[in-house]
């Protein structure tokens, strides 16, 4: 089978450079190793970070969220022709459109940050306009992806949800994978399903198709381009990258196939250190897909009344901010040679539970297999933590929610931008621990991979003496995301890959 | 290729130790050996290093390096550094290298004799090791840079050069080129030190790295690397081990013991999310007179200062904390005190991925055939993060040592005909992935401690997880595991909805008479102590967790219907989290009864938490429990080595069945090495699993996902014949006689 372009994964980022290519008139064609289309973006909040505003504005933000991390030609790539490639999808159909009230992550602490305006989400996509196709998207248990991000926040009352669902209205990270698709669909794109890519055909130094598994062969003879995300899945590949013991949030399996093939093709690996896309959850018995971790880096953790410490019993950094916990997680102990951080537990207490409630069902409820004790100090034992520094970081800790200043990590300063913060007294972000019974669920790291690929500012891969590999291209999480560093700014990802696929659609047009 | 004589058996990139043990190692094994080197002197690297190489006491090392390992070990290569060190150093000493062990350290270290004229002991080593190649006459080029590897059908087979020369390689290129201190670029890429000077020479510049990439080899980064230094001019400081020397950030503070590397290594990556700062650089060494005169800077003292105020000032250092610092550290300065920005360097923390023979690793678990990578160029496995005085030579030697050794073998079985194929030995690779904590895998464990992979011509390739096998089934859908045990949860049953293929090939663990089972119903200790609990129908209103769709489920529910009871009989509203939780459950008195798969039952046992109680031996004869099973695209592919895997899969079943659900010490060993667990905790279980001899019971299948259906967690039914492939075992049953 022959085509311009051979697109290896059909998450946004792979769907947005077929929309591009087929647009650019070439003939174009994805191959997705699942039955269903959407890879990791159907799991995701569908956010698209394009700054409109000021590109001084915009850079300075980045020389933050980059945290050292990020090459200034990727960096500027993003910036300067994200606001075309936004114009050039919404003309191609896909109505992302700004999501309210959703300022820049780092609002009030970074220059150059945003109140609002930066962020944006699909309008309710109508299941039905995908015909046949339809029954070819994927789309995660429950319904909270059929409501727009920027209406409650997750949280949107159940009428609401029961008229999107009759209606079949899909939002969020699925929603913007139907727009995609439904565009990849009107332009004669061929989307091979079930065709799992293995390697590369390489011809005289080119790259020139794709193999699949089960044998078959996949010519572009303009080149290919691997959108087939990262290797969160994959559990060596990715401790090695984050230096943190992981465990994947994802129901597919995104274990760097793309990374694989390319780099037996020769392109060369860039790891982004300190990633700061780093979330912790919980081992959550009842989610509706079948037991696996429940991240509550925007729920639980930020909740007043409970605090994140470490074996020790100590604290260790601002619970409501997921990016300072992540620097801190991977403190280590050069002499015990050990994590210092690592295991750490959620504790709370009674006053979380009736305020906030843990777990799926809201507040007033825990799940009766959380630990509990009368004490902190019965809690330390029961779990082993030092229980005379329990009892020291709550009494600290308590004392601050009394003045309202948390003088140790200045939690609750500053409203992050997704957490809602509902506690009462001078600091809605902290609330003392002094209730009984007193809880502990123990944490479980997970992270979005930033490590990948070396890419140029073409999206073109390089090999190991920075040269770009004719004929491959690397868009979304299976290029390193050194246009962006540590982050973790929402929208990102999803905003980078939309450019990068733009960028190489052009590329392989020229 | 050019012509006559111009090629090689081994062409060696790299003339640092590694590169000139590896081509002594060559030339005395009987091979014909090229040593490139891109600088105008021999020695690389190493030249310019103490010469310390740390061979120990053999295998009883093994336990010290992986503690400094901290994680960031692989076990093989472990053991083959610890084990093949002191045969590395004999083997050297042998052949020209005059070792003397530093009577000042621990016994474990070497040094070579001093060579004449030469000024430090990496040098004299270097030139030791040049005098025996040159006596052997082995070619030896410098001023030559490998610009390209060259490849033919799948292997690597030569080299080409700048300047368009290329040298043929008959039996293997040797990467023996060093890490990349001295390039800013890769640097960068890898370490998470930022602002790191070179303590390398600037030819070390990651052309290994970069040429096996290039050829598909597999890159490796070792995390927490401790083998940094702060550094001035490029040179560790050695004022920090002198008292009245301090190293302070810009806060004033101290944040490691100055003498101790490691602690200061692992400070200097700490990363203040908040302010996108790295916390301890920059930093600097701060002393006053005391130090200064004892130890004097020679044309280029730094500048004085009267206190910590002006010094403060003049760097950025916040000087109400210095003044806290020295005063709690010397209590009085003696003045004038000063400052010297010390600068970070860090030995290479990635490098190619090496095997315990130094071949260079792809990116599917095999090796790229005919390239070796030692010394830097690979990563460092070997010992992981943690570092000693001397484990950089000694691994330099000890893998030049090994990876001559794998090439003059594969020489050999050459000559005697043998053609060299995927890998050395001619092996089919087969991906296995198994969760060595959970004893039902025993038979895997057998197969592989017995030879029977090895004898059925298969490089099986481990790796071991801690995880449950469901959490493999996205990678063994998609055909990155070959193999892997499979229980039944709804998860399995799941796959086949979302049109991927899984196959199960045989039993691995069934409930069978005289036998121990995997899972076991048990009882709380107080609980059967109170004798509320004998039969399972007095389960009747007791605890018991929330069948949630984990293995275990099937073992409960079948003890409540031997008891005429179903869930709504029971308490079973109770959630019970992952494994961290189920100590404090039982502590907490959550439920009076659960299933357990072994060894935990015998752990909580021990620790007189629970009453072991019935097990699918008393509710569900027969119930196959766990399965073997293959990606479906792997049993397509390469249904010959399938085949193959299975008959030696059988065999260990075979071998297991034989102990008649007894242990033998040797079945014992096995698991006790492979679980990692204590042996009292193994012998305790009360005897090895039944593994089947490749039996397929639909029946157990059939029942499994009939009770997934009930509770609402299996989408749709499945037809257990879209998931069995039998023919393997049928065929494996036939080879082997069985019945």
């Amino acid at each position: 089978m022959t085509s311009d372009v051979v697109i290896v994964g059909s998450g946004f980022g792979g769907l947005a450079t077929a929309i591009a290519a087929a647009e650019f008139g070439l003939r174009t064609t994805v191959v997705e190793r699942s039955a269903l289309v959407g890879g990791s973006t159907s799991y995701s909040y569908g956010g698209v970070w394009v700054a409109k505003d000021s590109r001084a504005a915009a850079m300075r933000y980045m020389e933050y969220v980059g945290g050292t991390q990020t090459d200034p030609k990727r960096v500027a790539a993003y910036i300067d022709n994200a606001p075309s490639a936004l114009e050039f999808y919404q003309h191609a159909g896909i109505r992302l459109e700004p999501t309210p009230a959703l300022p820049d992550h780092f609002y009030g602490l970074a220059e150059g940050a945003v109140a609002e305006g930066r962020h944006f989400d699909v309008a309710p996509f109508r299941g039905r306009t995908l015909g046949s196709w339809r029954g070819s998207l994927e789309t995660p248990p429950g319904d909270v992806w059929r409501i727009p991000l920027g209406r409650h926040f997750g949280n949107a009352p159940a009428e609401e949800r029961a008229r999107a669902r009759a209606g079949d209205e899909i939002c969020q990270g699925p929603g913007l994978i139907a727009y995609a698709l439904h565009g990849a669909v009107q332009r004669n794109v061929e989307i091979v399903l079930k065709a799992a890519a293995d390697s590369l055909i390489v011809r005289k130094g080119r790259v020139v198709g794709v193999r699949t598994v089960d044998g078959r062969e996949f010519s572009g003879t303009r080149g290919v381009v691997i959108a087939s995300g990262g290797f969160e899945s994959d559990s060596v590949l990715s401790e090695m990258a984050e230096n943190l013991p992981l465990r994947s949030v994802h129901a597919l399996g995104i274990a760097g196939d793309g990374l694989r093939m390319a780099a037996e093709a020769g392109a060369s690996l860039r790891f982004v250190h300190n990633n700061l896309a780093v979330l912790l959850g919980y081992d959550e018995p009842a989610l509706p897909g079948g037991p696996g971790v429940r991240v509550i880096a925007n729920k639980e953790l930020v909740a007043p009344h409970g605090i994140v410490v470490n074996r020790a019993g100590v604290r260790f950094g601002n619970e409501s901010s997921f990016q300072q916990l992540a620097g801190a997680l991977r403190d280590f102990d050069g002499g015990a040679r050990e994590m210092r951080n690592l295991p750490c537990w959620l504790v709370f207490d009674q006053q979380f539970v009736e305020r906030s409630g843990f777990g799926l069902d809201g507040p007033g409820t825990v799940p009766d297999w959380v630990v509990r004790a009368p004490t902190l100090a019965a809690l330390a034992a029961t779990l082993g933590i030092d229980a005379e520094n329990l009892n020291a970081t709550v009494e600290r800790f308590n004392a601050f929610a009394a003045r309202g200043v948390d003088e140790d990590f200045a939690r609750g300063d500053r409203g992050f931008a997704l957490a809602k913060l509902t506690g009462v007294g001078p600091n809605p972000g902290l609330g003392a621990l002094e209730r009984a019974p007193y809880y502990a669920v123990p944490l479980i790291t997970t992270a979005m991979g930033s490590s990948g690929l070396a890419a140029d500012r073409m999206a073109r891969v390089l090999d190991w003496w920075d040269a770009p590999i004719p004929g491959l291209f690397a868009v979304g999480n299976a290029a390193a995301h050194d246009e962006y560093g540590t982050g973790y700014q929402a929208g990102q990802s999803l905003g980078s890959a939309m450019t990068f696929a733009y960028l190489a659609a052009e590329a392989l047009a020229a | 290729m050019n012509p006559a004589g111009s090629d090689f058996d081994v062409v060696i990139a790299g003339s640092g130790f590694a590169g000139l043990t590896a081509a002594l190692a060559a030339d005395v094994l009987g091979l014909k050996t090229l040593v490139l080197e891109k600088a105008s002197d021999f020695g690389g690297g190493s030249g310019f290093s103490d010469g310390v190489v740390w061979a120990g006491n053999g295998a009883a090392d093994r336990a010290y390096v992986e503690s400094l390992a901290a994680g960031q070990a692989n076990p093989a290569r472990v053991q083959a550094f610890v084990e093949g060190a002191p045969l590395a150093l004999d083997f050297f000493r042998g052949n020209g290298i005059p070792f003397e062990r530093m009577a000042s350290r621990d016994g474990r270290t070497s040094q070579a004799a001093a060579f004449p004229g030469e000024r430090s002991a990496g040098a004299s080593l270097i030139a030791y090791t040049l005098r025996a190649l040159r006596e052997r006459s082995v070619r030896l080029l410098t001023g030559v840079r490998v610009s390209r590897l060259s490849v033919d059908a799948d292997r690597v087979s030569g080299v080409r050069l700048d300047d368009g020369r290329t040298f043929g390689a008959r039996r293997g290129v040797v990467l023996a080129t060093g890490g990349y201190g001295a390039d800013p670029v890769l640097s960068a890429r890898f370490e998470d030190v930022p602002g790191l000077v070179s303590m390398v020479p600037p030819s070390i510049t990651g052309d290994g790295l970069r040429l096996g990439g290039s050829v598909g080899g597999r890159v490796h980064l070792v995390r927490n690397n401790l083998n940094a230094r702060l550094c001035i001019d490029g040179k560790p400081s050695r004022d920090l081990n002198f008292p009245n020397t301090l190293v302070v950030n810009r806060f004033g503070r101290r944040f490691a013991d100055e003498t101790a590397f490691e602690e200061i290594a692992a400070a200097l990556r700490a990363f203040d999310a908040r302010t996108r700062t790295f916390t301890n650089l920059p930093c600097w060494l701060i002393f006053d007179r005391r130090h200064s005169e004892r130890w004097g800077f020679g044309n280029a003292p730094p500048e004085a200062f009267a206190g910590s105020a002006e010094l403060g000032q003049h760097y950025g250092i916040d000087a109400a904390g210095l003044a806290a610092t020295l005063e709690e550290s010397w209590g009085t300065v003696a003045e004038p005190l000063y400052a010297i920005e010390l600068k970070p360097g860090i030995s290479s923390s990635a490098g190619l991925a090496a095997d315990e023979d130094a071949r260079v690793l792809n990116w599917r678990g095999g090796t790229v055939s005919g390239l070796y990578a030692i010394g830097d160029a690979a990563a460092h496995d070997e010992y992981g993060s943690g570092y000693q005085s001397g484990f950089n030579l000694g691994s330099a030697m000890t893998f030049a040592l090994r990876a001559a050794r794998a090439i003059a073998a594969l020489a050999l079985l050459v000559l005697l005909g043998w053609a060299p194929a995927a890998n050395a030995a001619g092996d089919d690779v087969v991906r296995l992935t198994f969760n060595p904590g959970l004893y039902d895998t025993l038979p895997l464990m057998v197969a592989i401690e017995k030879g029977y992979f090895a004898e059925a011509h298969l490089d099986v390739q481990v790796t071991k997880i801690s995880a449950p096998h469901g959490t493999l089934i996205p990678s063994l859908v998609r055909g990155d595991i070959d193999v892997a045990p499979q229980t039944l949860t709804p998860a399995f049953f799941n796959q086949l909805g979302a049109g991927f293929g899984i196959k199960v090939l045989a039993a691995m663990s069934a409930s069978h008479k005289g036998w121990n089972d995997t899972v076991w119903e048990v009882v709380r200790q107080d609980v059967w102590d109170a004798k509320t609990v004998r039969k399972p129908a007095d389960l009747r209103g007791k605890s018991v967790p929330k069948p949630v769709g984990n293995a275990v489920d099937f073992m409960m529910v079948q003890t409540l219907a031997k008891g005429g009871l179903k869930l709504a009989d029971v308490d079973a509203t109770h959630l019970q989290g992952g494994p961290t939780n189920l100590l404090p459950a039982l502590i907490n008195k959550e439920f009076d009864a659960l299933a357990v798969g072994e060894p935990l039952v015998t752990q909580l046992e021990k620790q007189g938490l629970v009453h072991r109680w019935l097990s699918y031996n008393d509710v569900a004869p027969n119930f196959q429990s766990s399965f073997l099973a293959a990606s479906a695209a792997f049993a397509s592919a390469h249904p010959d080595v399938l085949e193959r895997f299975v008959v030696a899969y059988l065999r260990a079943c075979r071998y297991i069945d034989a102990a008649g659900g007894k242990w033998t010490p040797d079945l014992i060993d096995i698991l006790v090495k492979w679980s990692g667990q204590n042996r009292d905790v193994i012998a305790a279980i009360p005897g090895p699993a039944y593994p089947g001899l490749g039996e397929i019971s639909t029946d157990s299948i059939q029942q499994q996902e009939q009770l997934w259906l009930t509770l609402g967690l299996l989408k749709q039914p499945v037809a257990p014949a879209e998931l069995i492939d039998g023919a393997f075992a049928a065929a494996a049953r036939e080879s082997l006689h069985i019945r």
